[in-house]
């Protein structure tokens, strides 16, 4: 019980300081810190607009932090997620295109999601299975089926999938029974904000509350404890990347069908990265992905609208999200013994 | 009298996980020319003392003054540089770099600045002088135990440091090993050298030593020189008048249930840790696997349970050939184990209580967990088993090693498996944790077949209906407990192998 | 043409030469660096920046080396010092680097894409008259930079069979606790790995840049991460790391002449190291199958 309070509080506490860079770099960048700030920190609330498209922007980020989390929890790193949300919208959107016409919507999307979902979870399979039978690092190896990948959807969006009337590096739109409605007009919130939160509700309930669920989090904690213990080590590992890759992948067809309707060459402003910075942050609890996703949407918004507003350049959100990553694993940040013996 | 060379005075040091007090107020002298023995049983905290000299284990109070000044060691490193060596009691080198690679890691650096050709003939001239004689380009995996501790006594030596420090060097090598041992230890001692020789074995404490100390519980209970005591007063302060009872039962044959078929095991980096042992166990009855450890019990017991590759031989359980399954294949057939490393494989040490214990009821029930009744029965069997402990969520991490063992064993067998191994069970137990574990073994036994891989001959005879010995990975002794059985009888098995080739 | 082949396929894999180099000093440390990647983007950044502001090259590589090793000492004080996980503090480099270099080109030189510094210095080249023709003539055109690219796998293969230093170094990749016992200095030794793997991946960050002057956002392409992939290929053997170094120069070599060559389209041709990489890796490590328990 100490240990959980104790990492809640680090990563508040990693999350106070991220917003204190934040805001030096801004006071730094800016030639009106004044006004540079408030547009940062408090131009998101001022408006439905901006506040909906914070939540909107949040969507994808609780599914990449959850897939994050269920590699983490199997103590596996998924570093293929940003591939995986684009080869999932590039498949899930196709299969749309296939499909229109051809069923109602609901059925539609229902579908396109679990294309999507497949594609995904296979292409995360691999490194799993690579990872199971040479013992080949999985960071590695989907990291780099990843950035193959996001490089050959880029050829499909501006190439055979390609929407030529609209001049954009963009594929073909989906017909508009298979979109998500939105919410809070014209902010660019769309209903699939259930989904994200039913879909972290559901990965609570496998993970804490399913005999899977706990098969998964016992290989993570110790693989040789789980292999000896009689538990199938491989197949579960091979599981956990699994249904990583695969919900990756819905957060990149989330965005398809409840904003741009299409696929458009990086339309995944890193949702693979942040996504896993917002599961260390939640320490891979699937509830706290919830705040930690808004949060990241959050300072994601604010760089965006501090850009618009104050000419900032809204990249230095990475650096904010940089320092997160050095500190956010940090055991050392609060020390647990304050006042240890020393040696005399 | 001359002033000692290192002081140490009133160290303390209590082990966070266990909260066991490892050190008491220790005060101890240590004088050039000099060969001190510290004698004491398992946990009596001497490799801790050790530990604190070089600077592994930082003391939570008390101070150590060497050649006249004040001592605060941060590490290995530090100490070698300051003049004091150690040679570990589990080996420590570093199997993947040859002889010579290895004792460069120990060299300490305010020495002469040499190169590296140099420094192969300061090597053989050392060699020459200690008569140890090492094939210097071989990797250190190719080396036998024997072999490893000279490389780690050169280790130290060629710094000539003014303490050396051995702990427990006797326990893995053979008599005439020892006997080498014993004649660098006396060349040391002429030298002026401070030696400290750690060991549980009273008569080699007393054959070389020029002073004796007793520790028990983190306390020094007798600091003398060897002319002012014997071994029956020494004896007497270790031990107790406890005295050795043996209860044989004779084993009720029944079908066997686990054979091994000349099983050979790999060991580390291509080696060949077990070669060809065959055994056979029946449902009612204890085999005691023994021998000095590290000489393949701990492979075999891997290999059989499917964590080590086994390059020949077939292992049949029920008559059903097992050979290479892996151990969630292996549980469902009934073939449970409890592991020798009790902290980093038969445990998770981030898991709490109540997930260690119940990780088969768990992974093997329905598909929803039923928290409360799984709650119900964690609390039963930690009564039943008697493990103290405080809340069923805490982590493992916070039991003692007596009561994270009975948590460990009453796991294994209320799965109710037909075949039971056993790593070490009795390792690290007190007297009371000693006596109820081999209760429930006894009891267990009345259902299952148990194979218990263990190097303390003396607790195996008291529960064993069979042991077997094995030396550097061969079967050198087998036969059933009976009456007029010694452990010493035993011990004499022990290096079997090796005289028998030499 | 052959000779400009050899030549562009060298001077391709320089950089990945040079961070593999790097990678491969913490790799037998015992502490892979992940942030390779991210250390060459900065390096490349601040080499140009500077070397075309002090005209001199070597000003530029030595601003490159500094800043590479910051970034890397700033990994190994995150792990040492406040316990934290080396891969993450190793992507928290990569996504600093990205951070830092975007936002210092806008804020400098109020662009996000490619920054060219006329009149920045090059660096000198080999041009020797007696080579053309003598089947050397590859060499040519090349500049300190590659050269040292091909010395640096040489350099560690010495460093670690031949000096004290090295020896010691390796006995901490392979058994930390041994190499406790036995009075090295571990994490001593991993911060002198640190140190060089940011000299190499400095240097590698410099020769991706100055020879071009200019700066690309996100220049570094994936080449710390090939890198990383070479290291792993090299099983702590620097020859083949060097090797697969410079295989994975040469497909990255291929995948431009092709662009030039041919019709198929550049999007994929850019991605084809990423999966060539992908299968060199699955198939290189493919041997040791039956693993067991014995590496966890």
């Amino acid at each position: 019980m100490i240990s959980k309070l104790h990492n809640l509080g680090r990563s508040l506490m990693v999350v106070g300081i991220s917003l204190i860079v934040g805001l030096l770099l801004v006071i730094l960048m800016s030639d009106d810190p004044g006004d540079a700030a408030k547009a940062f920190f408090l131009s998101v609330f001022s408006n439905r607009f901006y506040f909906g498209n914070l939540l909107a922007h949040s969507i994808p980020l609780m599914l990449t932090g959850l897939a994050a989390s269920v590699a983490f929890a199997a103590s596996c790193f998924n570093l293929g997620m940003e591939g995986q949300v684009y080869l999932g919208a590039l498949a899930g959107t196709s299969a749309g295109i296939f499909l229109s016409d051809l069923v109602p919507g609901a059925i539609g999307i229902a579908l396109m999601f679990t294309v999507s979902f497949f594609f995904g979870a296979s292409l995360a399979s691999i490194s799993a299975i690579l990872k199971i039978r040479t013992g080949v690092s999985e960071l590695i190896s989907s990291l780099l089926l990843s950035n193959g990948i996001v490089l050959a959807v880029d050829y499909f969006v501006e190439g055979p999938l390609n929407d030529k009337a609209s001049g954009l590096a963009a594929s073909i739109s989906l017909p508009a029974e298979f979109r998500f409605s939105g919410l809070m007009m014209p902010s660019s919130l769309h209903t699939g904000i259930f989904f994200s939160l039913f879909t972290a509700f559901l990965l609570w309930f496998f993970l804490f509350k399913t005999r899977e669920g706990f098969k998964i989090r016992i290989v993570g904690k110790s693989r040789t404890f789980a292999f000896y213990t009689g538990l199938n080590t491989d197949k579960l590992l091979f599981w956990a990347m699994f249904l990583s890759g695969g919900l990756a992948s819905t957060a990149g067809m989330i965005d398809v069908v409840g904003i741009h309707g299409r696929v458009m060459r990086g339309f995944s402003s890193g949702y693979g990265w942040n996504g896993i910075a917002i599961a260390l942050i939640a320490r891979n609890h699937p509830l706290l992905i919830i705040p930690a996703a808004i949060f990241f949407a959050y300072l994601e918004s604010g760089a965006q609208i501090a850009s618009l507003e104050a000419n900032i350049t809204p990249e230095f959100a990475r650096i904010v999200q940089a320092v997160i990553f050095f500190l956010v694993t940090a055991e050392a940040l609060v020390p647990k013994h304050l006042g240890r013996k020393r040696y005399a | 009298m001359s002033k000692p060379v290192l002081e140490i005075n009133d160290l303390n040091k209590t082990y966070d996980t266990s909260g066991a007090k490892a050190l008491d107020g220790v005060t101890l002298d240590l004088f050039s020319g000099e060969i001190t023995t510290l004698l004491g049983e398992n946990a009596a905290g001497k490799t801790t003392l050790m530990k604190v000299i070089m600077g592994i284990e930082k003391p939570d109070s008390g101070s150590m003054v060497f050649k006249g000044k004040k001592y605060l060691p941060s590490g290995p490193h530090f100490a070698n540089e300051k003049g004091l060596g150690m040679v570990p009691q589990s080996i420590k080198v570093v199997d993947r770099l040859t002889v010579i690679e290895n004792l460069v890691l120990g060299l300490r650096s305010n020495g002469k600045n040499i190169r590296m050709k140099h420094y192969r003939e300061c090597v053989r001239e050392l060699m020459k002088k200690y008569f140890l004689q090492l094939p210097l380009d071989n990797e250190v995996a190719s080396l036998s135990t024997g072999q490893r501790q000279k490389l780690e006594i050169l280790r130290v030596l060629q710094n000539s440091p003014d303490v050396i420090i051995f702990d427990e060097p006797t326990t893995l090598i053979s008599d005439r090993e020892k006997e080498e041992l014993f004649e660098i230890i006396a060349k040391l001692r002429s030298q002026g050298k401070a030696v400290v020789f750690i060991t549980h074995k009273l008569r080699e404490a007393f054959s070389i030593s020029d002073k004796i100390v007793v520790l028990r519980l983190g306390k020094v209970v007798f600091s003398n020189s060897r002319y002012k005591t014997s071994i029956e007063e020494l004896h007497e302060l270790l031990y107790g008048g406890e005295s050795c009872t043996l209860s044989v039962q004779l084993p009720t044959s029944d079908e066997s249930l686990l054979r091994v078929h000349e099983v050979s095991v790999e060991g580390s980096s291509n080696t060949e840790a077990v070669k060809g042992v065959s055994l056979e166990v029946r449902r009612g009855e204890i085999l005691f696997v023994s021998g000095v450890a590290g000489n393949g019990q701990e492979e075999l017991l891997d290999g059989i349970f499917g964590m080590r590759r086994i390059l020949s031989g077939r292992v049949i359980f029920e008559g059903k050939d097992v050979t290479g399954l892996r151990p969630f294949e292996l549980r469902k057939l009934g073939l449970a184990a409890l592991h020798y490393d009790r902290d980093n494989i038969a445990s998770c040490r981030d898991s709490s209580i109540r997930d260690n214990l119940l990780v088969y009821s768990l992974s093997n029930g329905k598909w929803v967990i039923e928290e409360k009744k799984h709650v119900l029965s964690a609390r039963r069997l930690l009564c039943d088993y008697g493990v103290t402990f405080g809340e069923i969520e805490d982590p493992v991490s916070s039991l003692s090693g007596g009561n994270l063992q009975k948590l460990l064993l009453a796991r294994e067998i209320s799965c109710e498996p037909k075949v039971l191994l056993l790593g070490e069970p009795f390792r690290g137990l007190d007297v009371k944790s000693l006596e109820s574990v081999k209760l429930l073994l006894t009891e267990a036994k009345k259902r299952m077949a148990i194979v218990a891989f263990s190097a303390d001959v003396d607790e195996a005879l008291t529960i064993a209906d069979r042991i077997l010995i094995i030396s550097e990975g061969r079967v050198v002794y087998s036969s059933d407990v009976r009456p007029g059985l010694s452990a010493p009888d035993l011990r004499k098995y022990f290096f079997g192998a090796t005289e028998g080739l030499e | 043409m052959l000779e400009a082949i050899i030549r562009d396929t060298i001077k391709n894999s320089t950089p990945i030469v040079l961070a593999a180099s790097g990678g491969l000093l913490t790799e037998v440390s015992g502490w892979l660096n992940i942030g390779l990647e991210g250390a060459i983007l900065s390096a490349a950044f601040f080499a140009v920046v500077v070397s075309s502001s002090t005209g001199s090259v070597f000003f530029g590589t030595l601003a490159a080396i500094t800043v590479a090793m910051t970034l890397s000492s700033m990994i190994f004080f995150a792990v040492r010092y406040l316990k934290a996980n080396l891969f993450v503090v190793g992507i928290a480099v990569n996504l600093l680097s990205v951070g830092v270099t975007v936002t210092l080109t806008y804020n400098w030189f109020l662009s996000k894409g490619t920054v060219v510094f006329s009149g920045s210095p090059r660096p000198v080249v080999l041009s020797l008259d007696f080579l053309t023709g003598s089947g050397f003539g590859w060499l040519n055109g090349l500049s300190l930079f590659d050269l040292s690219a091909f010395v640096a796998p040489l350099f560690l293969l010495l460093f670690f069979k031949k000096t004290f230093t090295g020896v010691k170094l390796r006995s901490c990749g392979f058994d930390e606790e041994s190499a406790f016992y036995s009075g090295v200095q571990v994490n001593d030794l991993r911060f002198l790995a640190y140190i060089g793997s940011g000299i190499f991946s400095g240097l590698a960050g410099a020769a991706l840049s100055i020879p071009m002057g200019a700066f690309v956002s996100n220049m570094s392409g994936g080449r710390g991460w090939l890198a990383l992939v070479a290291v792993i290929m090299g099983r702590k053997n620097p020859l083949i790391v060097l090797l697969s170094a410079l295989m994975l120069g040469f497909v990255t070599e291929l995948s431009v002449f092709l662009q030039v060559a041919t019709e198929i389209s550049p999007k994929l041709l850019l991605s084809l190291p990423y999966f060539a990489s992908f299968i060199i890796l699955a198939i290189s490590c493919g041997e040791n199958k039956d693993k067991r328990f014995k590496d966890w």
